[in-house]
Parts: structure tokens; C-alpha cells; sequence
């Protein structure tokens, strides 16, 4: 019998002492009583033996003329008969022992690793529609269909692996970066117009015929590359026509209008240093706000959240953070005139690098700034040089009817 | 006469390859280091004390010596006993 048998059904610890100590011993082998943990102390012994034993001791004491004390109960029947009081403890013991397993059937954890095109968020969204989430019952789950459905909603995942290790989801993926989508071929023919009045720069035909060449001017809608392809006879008399997508790359210089304006006065926050702190409790739609009311009616707020997280992926959409609120004054400030002009050239920097970013050459400044009483103004012409065409349907034109045929008809 | 028919049955016992403990139903002592000591075949305890233990066999006594002699657990046909062990004598 083992350790956890003998603490199972209970065992007492005995201390006994007589005449005969080592006939009571031979009789307890003989009687086939367990014992163990024998020490001799001093005249006496010590020893353990069972529930069960211990009631078949009597006869045996008699015999050797032993006297037999209990000085120690042990086991799981002498611990419940001591905390038979403590209902609750029991209660709540078994109801953790309960809630253990109920939630040890659930997963509570979505891992995924090894995406980098695809976002997480993105997967366990995807995941969601197939009714798989966190809390969602293990036994419900088919790992080779999640694996099978994922290879067919995300194209350039080349692999999934999908596992329950305890109460966690393991999705392993592998994915093809390079993989893209095939484009749809627009059959529509197509011609390149152009969209800004302006003077052809350059000009690259790749398909289509061309209508205008480098250094002409072309108005806003007027054709540049033609999609239509006339077909001619020996003569030079058009018999037909062949429609494509026109495609080139054309560079029209056109010139944009510039024009801003502000006030010289401005108002500024100036912060007062004065600010307010206090903590925020958000539960879905719900908000709870510990703080003091906001000493003046102009202030900044400034709030931090954090989301808990059970496990990883697993967010419960309670947050806590901090509220600040940092109380300002506003004042009213005039441009210098230099401040004035610097502004204005900020602002005409920031468009010309947004337009240089857009892959569009600034090839003329004609800007000028002036100051009149309380506004500065910023006036003028930016000359500049971009691809600049835009496709749109070609005419379809009718079939020109043979002559031939026609005489035969 | 006994004796003779104990002597008889091992030394057919011997022929037959048979263990010595079975043969001749001689106890078998493990020893492990000095601290440890597990019997087979013992009859009875004689005496018991945390300094000795005397044991009987079939053919002899045998006497344990040490200190803290502790009986970690016994049965009628065997014993495993703790502590530092110095002497076993075959008395």
C-alpha cells in the first residue's frame, strides 16, 4: 500500500510500551498489520499503523501485556472529521476544483506567429466569422478545417498549422510575400487624354497611336495616344479599325495657382502650469471618471488607457488609465513681419515637398509674399512638370464598308 | 534430524541451481553503504532498541549494532531498517 493509500484511508501514530514490546511486534506481523516508521524511545516505541490495524490491536495487547496511546491522527478522514465546520472552505475548494475543469475545456489563448502580411487583428477577426474566438469550447474546434479555411481566405498563406496545446490555439503560418494578384485585364479600349492644359514635355508612346508629339501644347480633355488603330489599304483609304488600350507616359508643364492668405494676429494657448489629474475606468460603452471637477473651462485633456489582457491575444474591453487636464489661458500674438514672411514660406515649402513627394518636377517659382495692414498674402504661379494623362473610353467608330462589297451587292 | 533433512533439501537445492534462499531458507541481507539494510526471511524480532536489533533466522540470530536504528517498515518475511549501521553479527 502505498503512501497516498495509507493518507487516504487515515493512519494513527502510536506510542506503546509493557512487558513484552517485541511479542507485540511479531504478533502484528503475524496478524498481518501494517507498521511502519518503528523508533524505540527511551523504554517505550513509537510506531504508525492504520485506522483498520489500530481496531485489531486489542487482542494482541492483551497478550503481550501492552499499553497502546494514540498520539497522532493523520489522513484525509481525520482532516475532514477536524474541519467539519469549515463548509465554506470545502465549498470552495471543490467549486475551484469544478471551475478548473469547466474552464480548462475552453481555449483562452489565439496564438499566432510566423504572419507579417497578414495582422493578427486581421486573423482573429477572420477567425471570429468561423466562430472560433477565445472562450470557444476545445471539443468544438477542428484544427484541419480552421487550417483548410485559412489557406482559402488568405491566398499567400503557403502553410498553416493549427494545434490545441492545453488552453491555448496555436496557429503557425507561413507566407508567400511575393505572391500577387493577378490584375484584371480591362478589355474596354482606352486613350490617354490629357488633363491639364499645358506644353508636352516629353512623350513616350507604348501602345496606341499617338496624336501629339513633344512640344505641343494640348488643351484639358484634348486626346494625346489615340486607342483606335486605323487600317489602310495600298491606296491609303481606310478600311478598317483595331481598337487597344492606348498606354505611354507623357509629361505635360503646366502652371498651378498659388494663392494664401492669413491674419498677422493669431491666438496662442499659453498653459497656466495649473493641472488636474485623475484616474478613468472605461467597461465597453461605460465610463467612470475619478476626479475633481476642472478648475477653469479652457484646458487640454490628456488621456492614457491601457487594455487588460487575460492572456495575449485575449483583451476584455475594460480599460484604466489616467485623465490629465492641463488648464490654459488664450492670448492673442501679431506676426512680425518677418515671422509673417517666414510662415508664409513654411507653408509654400510644405506644399512644394508634398507635390516633389507626389513625383511632381517644380520647375518655376513665381510666388510672391506682401504684407497689406493685417494680412500677409501669398500670390503667384508654380510652373511644374508631371506625368499627366488620364485614360478615358475611345469612340467606337463604324466599320467603313467596302467598296467591293458593295458593288456586289 | 531436522538439520540433516535442511542440509538434505540444499544440497538437492545446489544441484538444481536453485538460490540459496530458497534451498536452504537462509536470510538475505542488503546492505546499502551503512545507513541502510533490508532483510528477507526472518523469523522473528527478539529485541529492539534505537542502538540494536536482534533478530532470529532459521539457522541463527542475527544481531544489528548502530545508532538511530530506525524500522522504516516490516512484515512476517521481510524488514528494511535505517540508520547508521556498524555491526551485523551472526550470533
Amino acid at each position: 500500500m502505498g503512501k497516498w493509500e495509507f493518507y487516504r484511508k487515515g493512519y494513527v501514530r502510536l506510542r506503546f510500551w509493557g512487558e513484552n514490546p517485541e511479542r507485540f511486534l511479531n504478533l502484528c506481523a503475524y496478524h498481518k498489520i501494517p507498521v511502519w516508521k518503528l523508533i524505540s524511545i527511551d523504554k517505550a516505541y513509537e510506531m504508525n499503523t492504520t485506522v483498520e490495524g489500530f481496531r485489531r490491536l486489542g487482542g494482541i495487547c492483551r497478550k503481550s501485556r501492552v499499553k497502546v496511546k494514540i498520539i497522532g491522527k493523520y489522513g484525509l478522514p481525520f482532516f475532514f472529521y477536524r474541519n467539519k465546520k469549515r463548509k465554506a472552505f470545502f465549498l470552495g475548494f471543490f467549486l475551484g476544483l469544478g471551475l478548473l475543469f469547466l474552464l480548462s475545456g475552453h481555449i483562452w489563448n489565439i496564438h499566432v506567429e510566423g504572419n507579417v502580411y497578414n495582422s493578427t487583428q486581421m486573423i482573429l477577426n477572420y477567425l471570429e466569422e468561423l466562430d472560433v474566438r477565445h472562450g470557444a469550447l476545445k471539443k468544438d474546434l477542428d484544427c484541419a478545417y480552421i487550417a483548410a479555411r485559412m489557406r482559402e481566405e488568405f491566398p499567400d498563406i503557403t502553410w498553416v498549422s493549427v494545434k490545441i496545446s492545453g488552453s491555448r490555439l496555436i496557429l503557425e503560418i507561413k507566407e508567400n510575400g511575393a505572391l500577387e494578384e493577378p490584375e484584371e485585364e480591362e478589355t474596354a479600349p482606352l486613350d490617354l487624354t490629357a488633363r491639364t492644359t499645358g506644353t508636352i514635355v516629353s512623350m513616350v508612346t507604348r501602345r496606341g497611336t499617338p496624336l501629339k508629339k513633344q512640344g505641343d501644347t494640348c488643351t484639358a480633355g484634348e486626346i494625346l495616344v489615340s486607342g483606335r488603330l486605323d487600317i489602310k489599304n495600298d491606296s491609303g483609304e481606310i478600311i478598317g479599325y483595331e481598337y487597344t488600350q492606348a498606354d505611354g507616359d507623357i509629361y505635360i508643364r503646366h502652371d498651378l495657382e498659388y494663392y494664401q492668405e492669413f491674419s498677422m494676429d493669431y491666438e496662442k494657448p499659453v498653459y497656466t502650469g495649473e493641472k488636474k489629474k485623475g484616474i478613468l475606468f472605461q467597461l465597453g460603452g461605460w465610463y467612470l471618471q475619478l476626479k475633481g471637477k476642472s478648475p477653469r473651462e479652457s484646458y487640454d485633456r490628456v488621456t492614457s488607457l491601457c487594455q487588460i489582457k487575460l492572456t495575449e491575444n485575449f483583451k476584455l474591453p475594460v480599460y484604466y488609465g489616467t485623465v490629465t487636464e492641463y488648464v490654459y489661458e488664450k492670448q492673442t500674438f501679431i506676426y512680425s513681419r518677418e515671422e509673417a514672411r517666414q510662415k508664409a514660406e513654411e507653408n509654400l515649402g510644405r506644399l512644394l515637398e508634398s507635390l516633389e513627394e507626389k513625383g511632381v518636377q517644380i520647375s518655376g517659382n513665381h510666388v510672391k509674399i506682401g504684407i497689406q495692414g493685417k494680412t500677409c498674402t501669398a500670390r503667384g504661379t508654380l510652373t511644374v512638370i508631371e506625368k499627366n494623362e488620364q485614360k478615358t473610353l475611345t469612340e467606337i467608330l463604324e466599320q467603313p464598308t467596302e467598296r467591293n462589297r458593295q458593288k456586289d451587292e | 534430524m531436522k538439520r540433516k533433512l535442511g542440509d538434505l533439501t540444499g544440497r538437492i537445492g545446489d544441484s538444481l541451481d536453485i538460490p540459496k534462499d530458497l534451498s536452504y531458507r537462509e536470510s538475505v541481507l542488503t546492505l546499502t553503504g551503512s545507513r541502510e539494510l533490508f532483510i528477507e526471511n526472518y523469523r522473528c524480532i527478539r529485541r529492539y532498541q534505537d542502538t540494536c536489533i536482534l533478530l532470529l533466522s532459521k539457522e541463527n540470530k542475527i544481531q544489528i549494532e548502530g545508532t538511530k536504528l530506525m524500522i522504516v517498515y516490516y512484515t512476517d518475511v521481510e524488514m528494511k531498517i535505517t540508520g547508521n549501521i556498524c555491526k551485523i553479527l551472526f550470533l
